[in-house]
């Protein structure tokens, strides 16, 4: 069975909606990205009874639901909806794969639990730059890999020249990655709108030259 | 009585002991949990499964055979979604659930990880895994 969750899909449509000039004023966002991820069928819905939880979300092929607590103010709402994405984005595979079955609690601040692996708070940090830049809407402050996973659908052009062209946007946009699960300053250098336009610059420097 | 089968009388009277015997491994083993407990986290489901219930119900001594609701529910409280002797117990009863052995331990490693958290939101938590489980729509 299938995972129903288009997490890419679901960043993506959020981060264009809230990046739109003359888009939602701050008090509206809330809404916006709840009904933007009803609308990809992910089910929403406020919790009054929730605790040491600020929200979670549970995927699997009987449907996507993100509950969230009614307790939290618009901001922290939005906070929760961007982190579940996020961590859904980094839990599917290399090529877009995931399990039949994910499950994400947010926490209140101060009630996570006390024994955090290192590899549980990397991807934590990892999770908080994605997020910010789904609510900045702009996930192109991201390495692509963070949140564009199949790869290389296009039809790809034979040859030894786009081989190699593509041999090294792969390898560029690898350790693009790799820095960003490791170095919070790189995450915060390619946050930057300059860096942004850099990469969009070389990428297609790269695509003309080895015509790939 | 008067409602059910001579045969599926017949089968549960053969199957009832061993599936007590399964539901009792299923409660004590992991972390273990008190008949009392598991009767109160039934009842957060949604259960009408009093403690001597419970108690029939391990002993083989109860007449209705277990629904799959039931045994589901049961093996979520227990967080052992994943352990053999579940299976072997939906083999028994001649259930199926469409879950790999790798979603269902998902499904545990969720459960262990919330049994941290308050009561409250164990219950809402739980509730929602339960639905997803079982292939319920959200309410």
């Amino acid at each position: 069975m299938a995972m129903i969750l288009e997490p890419e899909r679901a960043a993506q449509l959020v981060a264009d909606r809230l990046a739109r000039p003359f888009g939602p004023a701050d008090f509206e966002k809330d809404w916006l990205v709840r009904r933007t991820l009803e609308e990809l069928g992910l089910h929403c819905e406020g919790e009054p009874n929730l605790q040491d939880l600020k929200g979670f979300m549970i995927a699997s092929p009987r449907g996507t639901e993100i509950v969230v607590s009614e307790r939290l103010g618009q901001d922290e709402r939005l906070g929760v909806y961007a982190h579940l994405l996020a961590h859904a984005l980094l839990e599917q595979g290399e090529d877009g794969e995931e399990g039949s079955f994910f499950s994400r609690l947010e926490y209140v601040e101060g009630r996570e639990p006390a024994e955090r692996k290192g590899a549980e708070r990397k991807v934590e940090m990892v999770a908080d730059a994605l997020a910010r830049a789904i609510l900045r809407g702009r996930l192109d402050g991201t390495p692509q890999y963070c949140y564009r996973h199949k790869r290389g659908s296009a039809a790809r052009a034979p040859g030894l020249r786009p081989r190699l062209g593509r041999f090294w946007l792969e390898l560029c946009h690898r350790v693009s990655l790799m820095l960003f699960w490791h170095s919070p300053k790189y995450q915060r250098l390619r946050a930057r709108r300059e860096m942004s336009y850099l990469v969009r610059r070389v990428e297609t420097l790269v695509r003309t030259a080895y015509a790939c | 009585m008067a409602d059910r089968d001579e045969v599926q009388v017949a089968r549960w009277g053969a199957i009832r002991e061993r599936v007590g015997t399964c539901l009792r491994e299923l409660r004590t083993s992991e972390d273990g949990t008190s008949q009392a407990r598991l009767s109160g986290d039934l009842e957060d489901l949604g259960y009408h499964v009093t403690q001597s219930m419970i108690s029939r119900y391990e002993q083989g001594q109860l007449e209705q055979p277990l629904t799959l609701e039931r045994l589901v529910g049961w093996a979520l409280c227990c967080a052992s979604l994943s352990a053999p002797v579940f299976r072997e117990l939906l083999e028994l009863a001649g259930y199926l659930l469409p879950w790999s052995i790798d979603d269902l331990s998902r499904f545990d490693r969720t459960l262990h990880q919330y049994r941290a958290l308050p009561l409250p939101d164990q219950i809402v938590l739980r509730r929602k895994l339960l639905w997803h489980v079982l292939g319920l729509e959200p309410r």
